[in-house]
């Protein structure tokens, strides 16, 4: 078995790794005890291996760490701050529903109040409102106008934060 | 007390929100990331913005680590793809830390193997150099294998080889080291 068996170096490392087969470990032992120069080669190549895990691992700067959760803190306030953020988001939107509710619902008592529907029964009246006159208030309009501009100016201000956002995530990688 | 915690339970913290677990596992694998950066980007500098954007991104996807695989493992592959894309933004052309277009001296070398006659602080400063000019992916098998100690089988989960690959791949890295250090540490080496 032996005269076919040649030893390399690769088949040495792998035999140093250990990742030889059983049976390839017993023939290159058997080689080696036959083969001192392959002995030596052997030693030679562990005392590389020993040299390689010895190597001392690389530090970064004394402040490493402490620039890591800085930025990390820091990427949190923003996560932070983002959130808080869509919670005054949902605040708006829920208002701005409330007054879409307002303005449908008026709009539909004024056309119910324009024809109005004959009960078969006497029903008490109840008070007339004079949606008209409401709608053409000028307070009305105004606070309508005031209203839609906010929240204009709010999906304007949403719109930039969130590309100063992206950007940021761009810029981070 | 941060020696005795485990990466699972300072996953499962730093899971929960508890800054310190963070800093923790921060403290505890700087070195590990640092040196696997450096092996990547081959430059101190880059190194440091590198290491920091990985554990930025480690805490980033923390909710999504299962524990599925080792910590190191799943902190490797972000040293990896973060190495990468700082190198591809600086080369746009390039597609992989592997080099496999080096020249490889496939020959025996029956020279007597020149490493263990070093002393042991030239042989590290020779070895730390030597690997510096090595492949990024040449050396961070090196490293992860000989330097980290990681089993062929964590290498072939965390580098995505299968276990042939990565032993030819391991093999080639050696072979260009071997080459890298004759060649041009032969006066340091030559003791």
């Amino acid at each position: 078995m032996e005269n076919n068996f040649f030893l390399t170096e690769d088949i040495l490392w792998d035999y140093a790794d250990d990742f030889l087969s059983a049976e390839d470990k017993i023939r290159v032992d058997s080689y080696l005890e036959q083969h001192p120069e392959w002995r030596e080669r052997l030693e030679a190549i562990q005392a590389e291996k020993r040299a390689f895990s010895a190597l001392p691992l690389e530090k970064p700067g004394p402040a490493f760490s402490d620039r890591v959760m800085a930025a990390w803190a820091s990427e949190q306030a923003h996560a932070r701050a983002a959130s808080a953020a869509t919670g005054k988001d949902r605040i708006i939107y829920l208002i701005s529903a409330v007054f879409g509710m307002f303005i449908l619902s008026a709009l539909v008592m004024a056309g119910i109040q324009g024809a109005p529907a004959k009960l078969p029964v006497d029903l008490p009246q109840a008070p007339a409102v004079d949606w008209v006159e409401i709608f053409s208030n000028p307070v009305f309009h105004y606070g309508l106008y005031l209203i839609l501009i906010l929240l204009g100016l709010k999906v304007v201000d949403q719109y930039l934060h969130q590309r100063h956002m992206l950007d940021k995530m761009k810029m981070q990688g | 007390m941060s020696a005795t915690l485990s990466d699972e339970i300072l996953v499962q913290q730093a899971q929960a929100g508890r800054q310190s677990a963070f800093a923790l596992l921060v403290k505890r694998y700087e070195q590990y990331v640092f040196t696997l950066a450096l092996r990547f980007v081959k430059n101190r500098e880059d190194a440091h913005e590198v290491a920091q954007d990985c554990f930025l991104r480690a805490f980033r996807y923390l909710p999504d680590f299962r524990g599925e695989a080792k910590f190191t493992t799943w902190l490797y592959r972000i040293v990896y793809s973060t190495s990468m894309n700082f190198l591809r933004k600086q080369n746009p052309d390039m597609l992989s830390l592997d080099d496999e277009t080096r020249p490889v001296r496939l020959t025996e070398d029956k020279s007597p193997d020149v490493s263990v006659r070093l002393e042991k602080e030239d042989r590290n400063v020779a070895l730390q150099q030597a690997i510096g000019l090595l492949s990024p992916d040449d050396s961070g098998i090196i490293t992860l294998f000989y330097l980290y100690e990681h089993s062929l089988d964590e290498i072939c989960e965390m580098m995505g080889l299968t276990m042939t690959n990565a032993k030819t791949k391991l093999c080639r890295a050696r072979q260009r080291l071997k080459m890298i250090v004759e060649d041009k540490f032969a006066d340091q080496i030559s003791v």
